[in-house]
């Protein structure tokens, strides 16, 4: 009987010295699809994730006084509290983006979240400020260096979800 | 870097762009290797199209793993490590499934019961008389209850030519034993 060792190294010798097969083209095409998904669709997707994540997120955490919930608790308050004006801006934008960030990672395969990752200063740039754009037309009070603040804020929880959980799935795939 | 210039790049090299995002060195890894994996793959399983599906499982095995390859051994038995696990895997997966459809049950009892005819009438012997490859077929089939895959992958041979080594040496134990097929 052979060890497995004997097994692998036959295997191998056969494996190095076949003239192998030929591939159908198609497959490689698929592959790289799969490994190397197109970055507008994924953007699209986390921009699609981001609208109702984002949204949803205002009834726990009112961004510059919007409340579409009328909730009595909001993470504002208690950031205002905390640390005034200044640190609420910040820290509503890293909750606003680390949450959408968060979901993405579990609704997105690695190969995508991988894409995210590339191109993730642009993407959380464009998220950003559509989000600002966003509370403008529903009637937020925006100024300057508030809102200057808030994308820090959300560049850094972007920066920290993105990394944080694409090295989690990473040690699971 | 142009597909050209990384032609004449080392696996290695190539290996070691990839992991830092070059997609291109990926395409040329992907060119020189794909044959090898897919002519493996294809000996061992007798439908194509389940060769093609593991081929792209190889490769995005090789994606995810792409960090923990040490650029200092060498690439194409890592390569191979890699396509021989998925191949194990997906024997082992095809053994769970294959085991519990009703008509493999009870042809592996029919066998069986002829095994035990076999053995218990301290007739080894007959047995023996038997080719080595078709007894060593037969053994693993009806004994280890292995799939004609795992058998083939086994005898380093095909999975068809394994189901041939099995049914021959069936139907000459039939005949040296007076079993009758029903």
């Amino acid at each position: 009987m052979k060890t497995d060792k004997e097994a692998w190294l036959k295997e191998y010798t056969e494996f190095v010295k076949s003239d192998g097969a030929t591939v159908p083209t198609e497959i490689f095409m698929s592959l790289k699809s799969r490994l190397f998904p197109n970055p507008w669709i994924v953007f699209g997707k986390i921009l699609g994730i981001h609208s109702v994540v984002g949204f949803l997120s205002l009834g726990i955490c009112n961004q510059f006084g919007l409340n579409p919930f009328g909730t009595e608790h909001s993470l504002m308050n208690w950031f205002m509290r905390v640390g005034g004006h200044n640190f609420c801006m910040l820290a509503c934008g890293i909750f606003f983006m680390t949450t959408t960030y968060l979901i993405s990672n579990v609704m997105l395969g690695l190969e995508e979240l991988e894409t995210i990752r590339r191109y993730g200063w642009l993407q959380t740039g464009v998220l950003g400020l559509v989000s600002l754009a966003a509370f403008y037309f529903f009637g937020a009070d925006l100024v300057a260096t508030f809102a200057g603040l808030w994308i820090l804020g959300a560049f850094i929880g972007a920066f920290a979800a993105i990394e944080g959980s694409y090295r989690l799935r990473r040690q699971w795939a | 870097m142009a597909k050209n210039d990384l032609k004449e790049k080392s696996d290695e090299d190539l290996m070691e762009m990839y992991k830092l995002g070059d997609v291109i060195a990926f395409e040329v890894l992907f060119e020189r290797h794909s044959g090898l994996v897919f002519g493996y793959l294809k000996k061992r399983l007798s439908k194509a199209k389940n060769a093609q599906d593991l081929l792209q499982e190889v490769f995005l095995k090789l994606h995810r793993s792409r960090h923990q390859y040490d650029r200092t051994l060498p690439f194409s038995p890592w390569l191979f490590s890699i396509t021989r696990s998925v191949w194990l895997d997906c024997v082992k997966k095809k053994n769970v499934e294959h085991a519990t459809e009703p008509e493999v049950i009870e042809d592996m009892t029919n066998h069986k019961q002829m095994m035990e005819a076999v053995t218990s009438g301290l007739d080894i012997e007959v047995l023996n008389q038997l080719p080595a490859t078709q007894k060593e077929a037969i053994s693993l089939r009806v004994i280890d209850e292995a799939t004609f895959d795992e058998i083939a992958f086994k005898l380093s041979t095909s999975p068809e030519n394994a189901r041939k080594l099995v049914s021959r040496g069936l139907k000459k134990l039939r005949d040296i034993l007076g079993f009758r097929e029903e």
